[in-house]
């Protein structure tokens, strides 16, 4: 008797252990991420988070990760239903993707401002402002970007007649600024921060300087409305460990080291960028910022036929607070 | 055989394959964000003729694309047939040769962009690289591969170098020659429409990274088709020319 009691017990006593640890028991949920430039700080973050803390497993998420270039290289991966989520893909895009009915929503937004975009000089230039670019050349990375974008509104706002050339990735600008086939050159975030220090070059503008730029969200998250339909529940749970990601990355040094070592930078020079171009608030998760000047731009850029109704908007929008309370 | 046979077959095959698309699609079986019904794209291909500077652009890739073959042919032949001319250089250096056509070239554009600035010779430059290489090549083949006794009957004959070259080599030649020409038109165009994709300074490879970018995915199999016709007018060329070169020679 005693040994069948003991044996009854035992039992009980794994059972109420295993309710007691849902989450060690608990299979994770896959999702499958497409993220968005590799390495930069507003893009990288949740990764970083992560790796560090577990955050999203943490949620029952296991995330599998592809890293694309970006804008429409991230965009298509959940158009064709082969990636959950596309990450701080470009604003413009979305809206024209889903205005075409492509199966995709805006769940959040996850960068607002333009701080992160900037353009620079060599040291010893005569050019101190866009105001003095008149004949000059001005990068910008390719037509349609959000370099583009920013640089046609700065210009028009600064009344010169600049010349915009098209020089591509922050790199090869460096090169082309460095052998005098540009005046001015474009970079984001981190790259070149270090010359930026060491005073090689000089920053004459900030994508933020463009009217209304500020309060615009100009990055934000998409994901598959198969997906969503199906599995709301584990991106509610996705999306709260995004937001914790976030708060973490502002919350101590690790991320910090991470993003220094990911970009053979000091933790000092990775501290200046985030605190100088992606303030905290800039990566609010709602509510999307300005979405009459993204639509307005949206129009320009014929990625849109025509303005959309507020009703539009309003579905267009749904999912970021669903899915952000 | 009625000689328009060929080409009606091959058009007829083309004409049920888009059929086949435009119904599969039609009926949900292909999604329209990846490929989009023929009949949308040939209507992007009107808007875009009207909206957009296709025109030019189509002339911009045609013309640094014959430009650069051009250029190889002009090069790679005489520098195939002195390989063949004088034994040491062919020894010497046809495995470089073909060891560079591996090479992708293409990779080394922000050297070329430094070198040649950001515009047409850039792009011109990095197509003519890629195509004289298999000139080089095929002609080199095509010359070595010239049996021995028509050479040996051409010198019995005391037919000078010149007249050798005109009247026995070359003609011999000429068809691995223009299979060389046609591979250079194909490794040209690629590097060319490619280039203009990744530098954006016009073309129809910008319009192709354009369209895509603004979502419009009929509008970019357009101008995919665009490039296509400059492929298919290019192979029609060839094989014109090397019909007329090898009545005359």
């Amino acid at each position: 008797m005693a040994f069948g009691k003991r044996l009854q017990h035992a039992v009980a006593a794994l059972a109420v252990a295993a309710l007691a640890l849902p989450g060690a028991a608990m299979a994770l949920d896959k999702v499958k991420v497409a993220g968005s430039q590799r390495n930069f700080w507003d893009t990288t973050t949740f990764y970083f988070a992560d790796q560090a803390t577990g955050v999203f497993k943490k949620k029952g998420i296991e995330l599998e990760v592809l890293w694309t270039k970006g804008g429409s290289d991230c965009q298509q991966t959940v158009v064709t239903g082969s990636m959950d989520f596309c990450m701080h893909t470009g604003m413009l895009g979305a809206i024209g993707a889903w205005a075409k009915g492509a199966p995709i929503a805006i769940v959040s937004a996850t960068s607002t401002g333009a701080g992160d975009i900037w353009w620079y000089v060599k040291a010893d230039s005569p050019i101190h402002s866009i105001k003095d670019t008149n004949g000059k050349s001005v990068a910008f990375s390719r037509p349609g970007s959000s370099t583009n974008l920013l640089l046609n509104a700065i210009v028009a706002a600064s009344g010169t007649s600049t010349k915009k050339v098209s020089t591509g990735g922050p790199s090869g600008t460096l090169t082309q600024l460095m052998s005098g086939q540009i005046d001015v050159g474009w970079s984001a975030g981190i790259f070149a921060a270090d010359l930026l220090q060491q005073g090689k070059i000089r920053r004459i503008a900030s994508g933020n300087d463009a009217p209304g730029v500020q309060t615009q969200t100009i990055r934000v998250n998409i994901a598959g409305t198969g997906f969503l339909k199906e599995k709301l529940d584990v991106a509610k749970r996705f999306m709260a460990a995004y937001r914790e990601a976030v708060d973490w990355a502002y919350s101590g040094d690790k991320a910090l080291e991470m993003y220094a070592k990911a970009n053979k930078s000091t933790v000092e020079i990775a501290r200046s960028v985030r605190d100088k171009m992606y303030p905290r608030d800039s990566m609010r998760t709602k509510p999307i910022g300005n979405i009459e000047l993204s639509i307005q731009q949206a129009i320009a850029d014929k990625r849109l036929p025509g303005p959309l109704k507020p009703e539009r908007i309003r579905e267009m929008l749904h999912y970021v607070d669903v899915l952000n309370p | 055989m009625h000689r328009w046979l060929a080409p009606a077959a091959g058009f007829a095959v083309l004409v049920l394959a888009l059929a086949a698309l435009e119904w599969a699609a039609s009926v949900g079986w292909v999604s329209p964000f990846l490929t989009p019904p023929p009949s949308e794209i040939a209507a992007a291909g009107w808007r875009m003729a009207a909206e957009e500077p296709l025109a030019s652009a189509f002339f911009s890739t045609l013309g640094v694309v014959l430009a650069a073959t051009v250029a190889a042919a002009v090069m790679g032949i005489p520098a195939g047939w002195a390989m063949y001319r004088f034994p040491l250089l062919g020894n010497a250096y046809e495995n470089w040769v073909a060891a560079l056509f591996s090479a992708p070239l293409i990779l080394l554009y922000p050297l070329f962009l430094v070198l040649f600035g950001r515009g047409p010779l850039t792009i011109g430059m990095i197509g003519f690289l890629s195509g004289v290489i298999p000139v080089i090549l095929k002609t080199y083949e095509g010359f070595t591969a010239v049996p021995v006794v028509l050479v040996n009957v051409a010198r019995s004959f005391n037919l000078p170098e010149s007249a050798l070259l005109r009247k026995v080599l070359l003609p011999a030649a000429l068809p691995t020659v223009f299979t060389g020409l046609r591979l250079c038109f194909i490794y040209t165009t690629i590097n060319v429409v490619g280039l203009e994709y990744l530098v954006d300074v016009g073309g129809l490879g910008f319009m192709v990274g354009l369209m895509y970018d603004r979502y419009d995915i009929p509008a970019m199999y357009a101008a995919v088709t665009f490039v296509l016709l400059i492929s298919m007018l290019g192979f029609s060329a060839a094989e014109r020319l090397e019909r007329r070169w090898g009545r005359g020679a």
